[in-house]
């Protein structure tokens, strides 16, 4: 067959143009669901890593982000929310998303250092300004008359860690589960209303004015007195708290699916760099890597932590226990 | 009143103080809550759009739409000396569809057409998306080849298509596969298809045909995430579709005038028997009120005349056999007097509607084009009248050119007024003598 010049010409511009397109910049976007307290650290992480692609690709990548109560968070991706990454409170969410949704692997904390958490942090009391109710340590917050904030463990990451941290307590010092137990009851006794996820109970304990004591994430801790001002309230450390070790992981099949895979990597990645690292202190996160957590060590008190696998086995084995339907939680609070 | 007795007070209205916080706070919560179950309702809507019922998911959908074209056709001068071409209304299209979503993932779509008293069924197919670069179609509708085809009915320049489109497939059924790269700066389309005449959706299958048509097209933006470029709207394709074609006599689709008369048929003796090759550059340029359209098509096809023994068509030893090609061009330009943006396939959006109480007028769009189509000269070769087609009574080419206003009243109500120009070269113009045509055509449409 024998096409016109026109034609060829025709063809001949349209592969030309289309292979300079291929060598042009890319714009990329990601979006990161994570979990409530974590907003002002990835919108600075996001800048900055926005800023390192760029340098070193010359691609332009865009971070959408997603915060709201872990446990509701996993529930969204595994419903079909298009997350490249998810940055959640606790590694059993993101179990949940991998056995759910077969999105990402059963051993997704392997693949990147310290078992995927590039920073962590604890749980600490924040308390009204002069500490009215003396609160201490925690057998003060189960007193009648204290009113406790903490959001639901059922929704939020950070709510399970507060009902961990109180239970080794308890049991530490009352020598069973049993009487963990009670004394975590007693505690959900005490709160009089429960947030789905941390920033809501901020709210509540914040700019509500509701409650004597606020279960807190430390940063969360930290950033409400830093945006309110040390005259309103105080931060206690109790004798006694949770390592939290707040994960990170690619969203494989997704990440597959819209071609991010390679920069979903270098996002998280670079929450292990000397940028991201500092960014994590400066957010009041505890870095992980030593010369950073040397340097932001001054701004936390020291506090004896204990992790989850020393305490309760593991993410899975402590969701079951007390968190699934029909766990002590629902115990607890039904009873309550 | 004694100390202890007012801070007992004080301690008593800051419980009651916290009591009435709680209550505040648990019931703003409660309100949150039921927005947030009300984001699980599904949602049915009616907009301009058409009519749709949305799970809160938005994984399941339904849309019903609707296209009603009423136009009058008007010849004051006919291409030949004795014939009159009717002047007449007529209902151009009357096509309902249906078309949606099921488990996010999966597309769907009938259409059917209701006009001229039948019912025929125009678009049936299903749709897999993978990704944005990576979707497949499997069914009936239009094959990926012709820029102005790809036009949806609703938001045509003109009221009738132009000569390219006579000469690049219509729907056809089978699998295509298309998706986007490089951020939307390319397009690509591929299908393999049962195959369908120029112009036509006739299947080559009802022949007995094994043959099938793979078509490609690729299109191009180069400059479409260059928010301030002056080319930002520029895109440049090209579409190419090959395939063996082996059905009976009666294949083949008049070519037609822009007012819809016949100027070409090929002889009833005719059927193709071989290969089929189309090609078709194209581009367009869209910026605010202003448009043009441009696009060039080349069929080439093996074509055999045949000979009647025992009341069928049969290939003989006498038998011609001819690789013909024919050519098509159109140039298309718009401008939307009021202002508003034109664009490929999209109608403007009247930045008013038009209300006569209100004197607000919607959006006016004029129009011009310059088209031809010409048919390959080998086609009237040979003995006696010609080979192919006979060449007293067929005109070799055609050109035109056509003038239009449209009226958008609103998004769903358009009028469009062409005038409808045609001079032709006859085959042998010793023998025929075509004159030129006029015509002025006129459509009501009503689309949701």
């Amino acid at each position: 067959m024998n096409f016109s010049p026109l034609s060829r010409l025709a063809a001949a511009t349209l592969a030309a143009l289309a292979l300079a397109g291929s060598a042009a910049a890319k714009s990329v976007e990601l979006l990161n669901v994570s979990y409530d307290p974590t907003r002002e650290l990835y919108v600075e992480f996001n800048t900055a890593f926005a800023a390192h692609w760029k340098a070193k690709t010359g691609d332009d990548v865009i971070v959408k982000q997603s915060h709201g109560g872990s446990g509701k968070q996993a529930r969204s991706v595994i419903d079909g929310l298009r997350a490249d990454v998810v940055t959640l409170a606790l590694a059993g969410d993101i179990d949940a998303i991998a056995k759910n949704s077969e999105a990402l692997p059963a051993d997704w904390q392997t693949r990147l250092p310290h078992n995927s958490a590039p920073y962590t942090s604890t749980i600490v009391f924040l308390v009204r300004k002069g500490n009215p109710k003396g609160i201490k340590d925690w057998d003060d917050i189960v007193k009648p008359g204290v009113s406790i904030i903490t959001p639901n463990p059922k929704t939020s990451g950070g709510a399970r860690w507060n009902y961990l941290a109180a239970w080794e307590f308890a049991k530490r010092k009352f020598g069973s589960d049993d009487a963990a137990k009670a004394f975590v009851a007693k505690l959900f006794k005490n709160v009089p209303v429960l947030d789905s996820g941390a920033r809501g109970a901020t709210t509540t304990f914040v700019q509500r004015g509701i409650g004597d004591v606020f279960l807190s994430w430390e940063n969360e801790a930290f950033l409400a007195v830093k945006e309110f001002g040390s005259d309103q309230f105080e931060i206690v450390v109790p004798s006694l708290s949770i390592l939290a070790e707040p994960p990170v992981a690619v969203v494989d099949k997704v990440a597959k699916r819209k071609g991010t895979t390679e920069v979903a990597k270098a996002y998280l990645e670079y929450l292990y760099s000397d940028e991201g690292q500092d960014i994590a202190g400066k957010n009041f996160y505890r870095p992980i890597d030593p010369k950073f957590a040397a340097k932001y060590a001054a701004q936390f008190t020291k506090v004896e932590l204990f992790t989850i696998d020393q305490a309760f086995g593991g993410w899975a084995k402590a969701q079951k226990e007390h968190f699934d339907d029909g766990g002590t939680f629902d115990q607890i609070y039904l009873k309550n | 009143m004694p100390s202890h007795r007012i801070a007992a007070l004080r301690e008593q209205i800051h419980q009651l103080d916290q009591k009435l916080r709680v209550l505040e706070r648990n019931s703003e919560l409660k309100d949150e809550a039921t927005t947030a179950a009300a984001a699980k309702t599904p949602v049915v809507n009616a907009d301009a759009k058409g009519f749709s019922l949305t799970s809160a998911d938005k994984k399941y959908s339904l849309r019903i739409r609707a296209n009603i074209q009423a136009d009058g056709r008007y010849y004051f001068e006919d291409r030949e000396a004795g014939i009159d071409t009717p002047d007449a209304f007529v209902l151009r299209r009357i096509r309902p569809s249906f078309e949606g979503t099921v488990a996010e993932k999966y597309g769907y779509r009938l259409m059917f057409d209701l006009a001229n008293n039948q019912v025929q069924l125009l678009d049936a197919y299903a749709t897999y998306k993978y990704s944005d670069a990576f979707s497949a179609l499997f069914g009936k509708t239009k094959s990926p080849f012709d820029l102005e085809r790809l036009v949806s009915q609703t938001n045509l320049l003109f009221i009738e298509r132009s000569f390219p489109t006579l000469l690049g497939p219509n729907r056809d059924t089978g699998v295509q596969v298309y998706g986007d790269f490089l951020t939307g700066r390319l397009s690509y389309q591929a299908a393999y298809l049962d195959g369908a005449s120029d112009g036509s959706s006739l299947e080559t299958e009802s022949g007995g045909n094994d043959g099938k048509d793979a078509v490609v097209r690729l299109f191009t933006h180069p400059f479409k995430n260059d928010q301030d470029s002056f080319l930002k709207g520029l895109g440049l394709g090209f579409a190419y579709s090959t395939g063996t074609r082996e059905v009976g006599t009666g294949a083949f689709r008049a070519y037609t005038s822009n007012a819809l008369v016949p100027f070409f048929q090929y002889g009833s003796t005719v059927r193709p028997d071989g290969s089929h090759d189309r090609v078709s550059p194209q581009i367009y340029f869209y910026k605010g009120p202003f448009g043009v359209m441009a696009s060039y098509t080349e069929s080439i096809q093996e074509l055999v005349t045949t000979t009647v023994v025992g009341g069928v068509n049969t290939i003989t030893p006498a038998s011609k056999r001819a690789d013909l090609t024919n050519r098509a061009w159109a140039v298309n330009v718009n401008y939307v007097l009021t202002g508003e943006d034109t664009g490929y396939s999209t109608n403007p959006k009247p930045a008013q509607d038009f209300n006569f109480e209100a004197g607000t007028w919607g959006a006016w769009e004029v129009a011009a084009r310059l088209s031809q189509l010409s048919v390959d000269e080998a086609t009237f070769a040979g003995a006696g009248t010609g080979t192919f087609a006979n060449r007293n009574t067929q005109a070799q080419r055609i050109d035109s050119y056509s003038l239009g206003v449209n009226w958008y009243l609103n998004r769903n109500v358009k009028a469009s007024l062409n005038f409808e120009h045609s001079e032709f070269q006859e085959a042998d113009a010793s023998t025929a003598d075509f004159e030129n045509e006029n015509a002025i055509l006129s459509r009501v449409q009503l689309s949701f």
